[in-house]
Parts: C-alpha cells; structure tokens; sequence
C-alpha cells in the first residue's frame, strides 16, 4: 500500500523544516546585520575619507601657507639687501638650501627677469617661452597669486613641475614696481596627492573653484583620453562628503586658497564584497544545518519513527488478519511508544476475545432460533389432521384413517431426525410425500402431486422441513381457490456443485409484489413454518447466495425454487 | 551508514567553503617585471604602478635587469616572483621568444598575466596593454615627412635595438609600410645596437658616416632617440638631419627645444603602470578585461611642446 502513494514522511519533512527554519533565520540575522554593518561600514568609509581629505588639505595648505610665509620673508630681505648682486646671491643661497624651492625670480611689470636665484642650471639665453609669468593673474591677484602647476622653461635642460606664488611689491632697489615669485616644485605636493589611497579602492585630487583639475595622480591617463574624471559636481558642492552610485565623493576646500581636495572612494565594491562574504556564510550554515537537520532525523528515525513504523506495519498485519495475529510488544527506548505498543498488544487481545465470543454467541442464537421455528410446525395441522382422522373414524373410513395415521406418524419421525437439522434428501422427500397425502385427503382429491427426483442425490443433505412449507404454501395460496383440479410437481435434480428443488403449482399465480412479501414476511397466523423462514434457515446454513427464488405468473402458476450446495453426508454435520 | 558518509561530506564542504571564504581577505599582492628600471620610461611606469597600487590598496614589487638585453634575468624575476606567491605579473618582454616558457608555466601555476608595453610568444596571456607600436611607427613616419614638410627625397636611416624586441619589430614594421607608400622616399640601412645611449650613439654616428646623403634619422626607444640626438649634435646636422624618436626622456626633451631632435613620439608609460596594476587587480577580483588596451601615442613637436595638455604627457613629475 505504501508503494503505491508516495506520502511524505516524517524524516524528510524534519530535514525541510529544520533547514527553511534556520535558513530563513539566518538570512534575517544577516539581512538585519547587513544594513546595520552597511551602515556602519557606510560611516567608517565616509570618516576615513573625509579624514584622508582633510589631512591632505591641511598638508597641501600648510605647504602653500609656508610659501606664503617663506615669499614675504624675501621680501623683507630684498628691502635690507642694498645692491643687487648682494640680493642675487642670498636668494641664490635660500633657493640651494630649501630643497623644495627651484627658484626665486623677480620680474619687472613686464615679465622681464631682473634677479634670480637657483639651485643650479644655465639660464637660457632666448627664452622662448616662460611659463611662469603670467601676466593677468600676477595684476588680478590681491595679495598672493598662485598659478596652477606648469613647466618650468627657465633653464637648459632642466623642465621641473612648478607651482609660482608671486607677490607685487614697490622695491626701491629695482626702482618700482616688481613681482616676487617663487617656483616651487610641484612634485611635493603632488607626492602627497598621490600617496593617499582612501578605504580599499580610493584616491583623491584637486582641483580650483571652477571644478577644472589642477593636479590628477592618474594625470596622464586623463589627459591622453583613457580616463574621465568627472568633476562638474565639485563647484556646487560644500566641504563635505556626499554619496552617490555607491562612491563616495569629498570635498575640502584649502585654507586661503582657491585650490580644493576632491576625494573619491569606491565603497560599492567594498559593500558588495562584504554582501557577498556574508552571503557564502548564510549558504554555509544553511547547508551545515541541513547537515545537523539530517543526523537529527537520523536520530529521531532511529528512536521514534522505526518503532512507530513498525507500529503501523503490525496494525496493518492485523487488519488483514485479525483472528490469527499474534502481538508482542517489544521494548522501545520511548515511554510512550512503549505504552502505545503495550496498550496495542492489550487491545490485540482484546479484541481477539470478543471476536470469539461474538463467534459463539451467533452460533447459539441460531441454534436456539432453529429449535423455536422447528417447534412452530406442529400445533394447528395436526389438530385439523387429528379432526380430519377422527371425522374418518366416524364415518368408518378406517382405510383411510389408518393411511393418514402413519402418514401423521412419518412426518413426525421425519420432522425430528434425531434432532439432526440436516437430513438425506431421501427423507425430506419422504416427509414431503407424507404432508401431501395427509393434506390430499383434507382437500378430498382436489389436486395431484408428482415427484422427480434424480437418484444420484437421494443421499445428499439438507435441511430438514424445507419443502413442505413451500408445499403448504402452493395449496394455501395457489390451488386452495382454484376451481380446476390442481397439480404440484416437486423436481429435486443437481445444478453443477448445487441442487434445485423446485416445487412448482398451476394455480392462481401470485404478483411480483406478493412474491416478495412472501420472502419478506413471517407467516400472519403463525403457526407452522413459512417460506420466509425456510428462506432465513437456508441463508444462515448455507451463505447468501443459497436460499429460495419465486417465479410465479397470475393465472398460469408459481414455481418456488431452492438453492442449496451438495453436501454428502459427514459425520461431523452437527450444526 | 549512508547518512553518516553524508554529514562527512556535508562538512567536509563546509570545511573548504570556509577556507575559500577566509583566503579571499588576504591583501593581493602583484609583481611588475619589466626591462629595466633607471629609464625615465621605466620611471613612470613606475608611478603608473604605485599610483593603482595605492588607488586599489594592493602590494606591488616593481623589478626589472639592470640593462635591457637580460632576459635570463627577467625569467627568473618571473620565476622567483611565483614563488613568492605573487597573485599576478605584469611584465614587459625583453625577448618575444625567450620568455615564452617562463610566462606559460607562471600561468600555469595559477598566475594572472597582464603584459604592458612589448609583447610575448604565449598564449596564457589574460591581456595587453601597450602603444599599438605598428601605428606609433607610422605617426614617427608621419611625424618626419610633416617636419620636413615634403616627402621628396628622404633618405632614411634606422637605428633600432635588439631585433627580437617585439615593440622594436613593430614600429619599424608600421615606420617602413608609410614610408613604401611614399614615391620619393627610401629606408638607406637600418642599424641594430645594444638598447644603451653608448651603442646608439655609435651606431648612429658610424650610419651617417658611412651613408652622408642620410636626411632624416630614426631611433625607436628612449636610448635609440638619445643615441640620434647625440651624433646630430656632435656631427652640428641639427639643421640637414630630421630626427624623429620615441619617449621623453629629458635630454631628448632638452633637444627638442633646442632643435637637434624634431620630433617625439611620446608614449604613455603611466597609463601601461596604472592600467597594467589596473587590469591585474579587475583579474584577482573575478572581473572581466578587454584582451588588448591600447595606450595613447603622441606626436610631440616644438610648436605644440608647451601646450597645457601636452606639459603633462612630456614632463615628468619627479
């Protein structure tokens, strides 16, 4: 039965529901823990940045302040100095000494250089270019003028990066107006630029006001079409971090300056990273709770539902198989499968029991009902016999009346067979024969009776009193209103691995509807037996499928058929 | 039983998941091979490599012969550098050949390939990076007819390195196809010396020595430009002989403005440091590369020597 319909089963639903439990579990315990490790990774990255940003910034600017600073410092210098030469060569000395400084330049309004000190270099005999003087920024400038980073072109075989801050002075010693300016190699600044990397994919540049880069560490790439930089946010954002597409972009604005630190960090890919980190970790305690899912089931197989199964196999085996199904309980480690298996080998019992006493009580009921319908034949036929002989004797038919006597005598050594309920058909025909003559002379000859009866199965059993009720019946019903004379045939012949006995009359025919009440009702004057309870007898004896079926046609006859097996006479036919 | 054999294999997953998960936190570190490393080529290729080094927080080893025709050396920087557990290679071939076997078996053992600059005979090479040198040739062609302002009557001489140098090959290659379309001018020799400014400039000295009608002269790296700039200026025929050469090194810089040197094609060796870090670092992170980046080449002449743009591909920040 069980390979027929797949039916879930316990174990497997055990693994399912422990593995989606703690699945869904962890997935919120992470999903939860991810937005709150987002958020404070989302942090982190933004104060690293902005501390990267602003460390730069202060460094960057600090730089720039310190030119500032070093820039009136030679002012002040240029204003003690009393000649030129005297001026050339103590900025020539700042210009060694300071590292950073490429050199110090004085220009007159028109770009043309008046003094200058340097670290080393010739200084080119026709400039071509100077990159710089820059004429317009050094008038705008109110104070200080910073120019982007550029070439120096000053000197032969020399092309530093540079950033100029110039200042304009009155200097009595060049006679007017002059521009003080220091090249400052660009590369310090730039190195600090370059060596900061924010977060785990970061980096940052700068750029002026207008958004336009002053310096890029990718530079090149830019500026060669590899990489775009996107910078058209930068003039209309504050200091400040902002987030956007999973970068984060920082702004700082330098102190005193037009120059502005962008920072830029790539926390998408740290996120995702992270996601995808935890991500592995929910599929791997996903899978090691299936695992401990499966030996938890493993378990439980072990100790409840083997036992349970077998439970259920021991049931089924009864089902089939209820009288002969012997139970012991085995021990189980369970209390209560243990008491579920004792109370099942209890109820075995039990239940076997009052099998068998329902068994026997059927058994006396019918023996009993038996006795009590044998018992109704007698009363009122032989009182109308006894009448019937004595109104013989009266008229001095003692012919007759001894006929009838041993006819009355017969039916009745017949009828009790030694208290057998089964008898040769031999004798039931003999007992019929009787009943017949006895009646024969009551109804004064107003029918004839015939048997058939195959030899083969004289000596086959069956129950006694069987076909003279059906007889009576065929008198009462059939023959007892006919004008004509009637006339009854009794056929006894095997049909197969049964036997019909037929009792067949040519009276006045019954309805279907009286047919069945026959069949259905006890006789109304109750006495003697009626064919229901020949009907009932035969069912009881034999099973369902024996007893007694009626064709009857109004006017034309009814022939009343029996169906027993062929039994042989046994000697253990008790019943 | 089946159950058990089951949890074993169920934890034995775990086991190597957890493993794989825990590997993925170490910081990936790239070794960067190249030819050498005192060339101002070399030295920003350099500042390409620190700049992603920094930018995607990964640790780089930057190596390279101590002079240019050493590929025995540089296969065993490839060797030792997978050995040390290096994640990825970036490397640059001295020989397209000699190295072949030393790259394939790194990629074998595991090892992602970027290869900038000049190229290598295997095919275990996730990507290229680099000029595309047969068009740089062809711009160096370009660039020499348009300083000359005709094409009429160009004599050429060549002076080129180590003829196995894949990058060598191809701008020669790219020099030599523009110049064949051209009615009136001829390649006169082409000379083959070690990649130093000494033998360059030997070589070049000894090419217009033995060829006098010799008008435009070409070198194809960094030493090679060096080495034409020096025989045109210590023969004084800045003002009959066109040079044209490769890269930015200062001096050849210096030429340019002073008229020795006509003009330069200017590669981008930041961008072969940066994208070659780049690419190797997208590689170890499971993402895609293109097979072939090709870096910019620029034609850089005095006119245009001190535009703002060109400022930064010329000079270096030091």
């Amino acid at each position: 039965m069980n390979k027929k319909k797949p039916r879930l089963r316990i174990s497997v639903f055990m693994v399912c529901a422990i593995a989606v439990t703690v699945a869904a579990a962890v997935s919120l315990c992470v999903a939860i823990s991810l937005s709150v490790y987002n958020r404070a990774l989302m942090q982190n990255s933004e104060t690293a940045s902005e501390q990267a940003v602003q460390q730069t910034a202060v460094a960057v600017g600090n730089y720039l302040g310190d030119l500032k600073l070093k820039l009136s410092r030679i002012s002040t210098e240029i204003s003690e100095s009393r000649t030129i030469d005297e001026f050339s060569d103590s900025i020539a000395a700042a210009a060694r000494l300071q590292r950073d400084i490429e050199s110090i330049l004085v220009y007159d309004k028109n770009g043309e250089l008046l003094a200058y000190g340097a670290e080393d270099g010739i200084l080119k005999e026709k400039n071509s270019v100077n990159l710089s003087f820059d004429k317009t920024l050094f008038e705008e400038a109110e104070e200080y003028a910073v120019t982007p980073p550029h070439v120096q072109t000053l000197f032969e075989g020399r092309y530093p990066w540079v950033v100029t801050i110039a200042h304009k002075q009155e200097q009595k010693l060049f006679n007017g107006e002059v521009y003080i300016a220091i090249d400052f190699r660009f590369s310090s600044v730039a190195k600090q630029i370059d060596n900061v990397g924010i977060g785990q994919h970061g980096y940052c540049y700068l750029t002026d006001t207008a958004g336009n880069i002053i310096y890029h560490p990718q530079q090149q790439l830019i500026f060669s079409g590899l990489k775009t930089e996107d910078t058209s946010f930068v003039p209309s954002s504050a200091d400040g971090t902002q987030h956007r597409d999973g970068v984060l972009y920082t702004v700082n604005s330098l102190p005193d300056s037009s120059w502005r630190i962008v920072g830029i960090s790539y926390i998408d890919e740290l996120i995702t990273a992270q996601t995808e980190e935890m991500l592995w970790g929910v599929a791997l305690s996903v899978i090691c709770c299936a695992g401990v899912a499966a030996l938890i089931s493993q378990l439980f197989s072990r100790i409840v539902l083997r036992p349970v199964r077998g439970l259920v196999n021991a049931m089924k085996e009864f089902e089939k198989n209820a009288a002969g199904y012997r139970y012991t309980a085995p021990a189980e480690k369970v209390a209560e499968l243990q008491t579920l298996s004792d109370s099942f080998e209890h109820m075995v019992g039990m239940i076997q029991s009052l099998m068998e006493r329902v068994r026997r009580e059927e058994i006396t009921l019918r023996k009993t009902e038996l006795k009590a319908l044998q018992a109704q034949i007698n009363p009122h036929f032989l009182y109308n016999t006894l009448d019937s002989i004595q109104w013989m004797c009266e008229q001095g038919e003692n012919e007759d009346a001894v006929r009838m006597v041993g006819a009355l005598a017969k039916l009745f050594r017949i009828s009790i067979s030694h208290g057998n309920e089964l008898i040769t058909i031999r004798d039931e025909v003999k007992h019929a024969q009787n009943y017949l003559i006895i009646q024969s002379f009551r109804y004064k000859n107003q029918f004839t009776y015939s048997f058939y009866v195959d030899p083969e199965i004289e000596d086959c059993l069956c129950n006694k009193i069987t076909i003279q009720p059906l007889i009576e019946n065929a008198i009462y019903h059939g023959l007892d209103r006919m004008v004509d004379e009637g006339k009854i045939t009794v056929t006894v012949k095997p049909d197969g691995e049964d036997i019909l006995i037929a009792v067949a009359d040519n009276g006045v025919g019954m309805t279907e509807e009286q047919c069945r009440k026959i069949l259905q009702k006890e006789r109304s004057d109750s006495t003697g037996i009626g064919v229901k309870n020949v009907n009932d007898r035969l069912k009881i004896h034999f099973g369902e499928r024996y007893g007694i079926s009626i064709e009857s046609e109004l006017d034309v006859g009814t022939t009343v058929t029996v169906r027993i097996p062929q039994l042989r006479k046994e000697p253990e036919n008790e019943i | 039983m089946k159950y058990k054999r089951l949890i074993i294999y169920l934890l034995l997953i775990s086991l190597t998941l957890t493993c794989g998960c825990s590997s993925q936190q170490q910081r990936q570190s790239i070794a960067v091979i190249v030819k050498a490393t005192d060339s101002d080529f070399w030295q920003s290729v350099r500042r390409g490599v620190n700049a992603a080094a920094t930018e995607y927080n990964i640790s780089v080893t930057f190596e390279g012969p101590e002079n240019e025709e050493d590929y025995l050396k540089q296969n065993e920087l490839i060797s030792r550098a997978v050995q040390n557990g290096a994640d990825a290679i970036v490397f640059s071939a001295i020989d397209y050949y000699q190295s072949a076997n030393a790259i394939s078996a790194a990629a074998d053992a595991g090892v992602q390939i970027v290869v900038i600059d000049s190229g290598v005979n295997s095919d275990k090479i996730n990507t290229f990076i680099g000029t595309d040198n047969y068009k740089a040739g062809q711009a160096a062609a370009a660039a020499a007819v348009e300083c000359r302002g005709r094409s009429e009557n160009m004599r050429i001489g060549i002076v080129n390195y180590d003829r196995n140098t894949d990058n060598g090959r191809q701008r020669e290659a790219g020099f030599r196809d523009y110049i064949s379309a051209l009615p009136e001018a001829e390649v006169v020799e082409t000379v083959n010396v070690d990649s130093n400014t000494t033998s360059a400039t030997a070589g070049a000295i000894s090419l217009l020595h033995s060829h006098p009608e010799i008008n435009v002269l070409v070198g194809f790296n960094e030493w090679m430009t060096l080495g034409i700039g020096n025989a045109v200026q210590q023969l004084g025929l800045k003002d009959t002989v066109t040079a044209v050469g490769f890269d930015n090194n200062v001096i050849s810089v210096s030429m340019l403005e002073t008229g020795e040197m006509d003009a330069l094609i200017v590669q981008n060796p930041f961008a072969m440091g940066y994208l070659g870090v780049q690419s190797a670092a997208d590689l170890l992170s499971g993402r895609s590369v293109p097979d072939n980046i090709e870096t910019s080449a620029t034609t850089i002449t005095k006119q245009n020597m001190f535009d703002e743009d060109n400022q930064k591909i010329l000079f270096k920040f030091e």
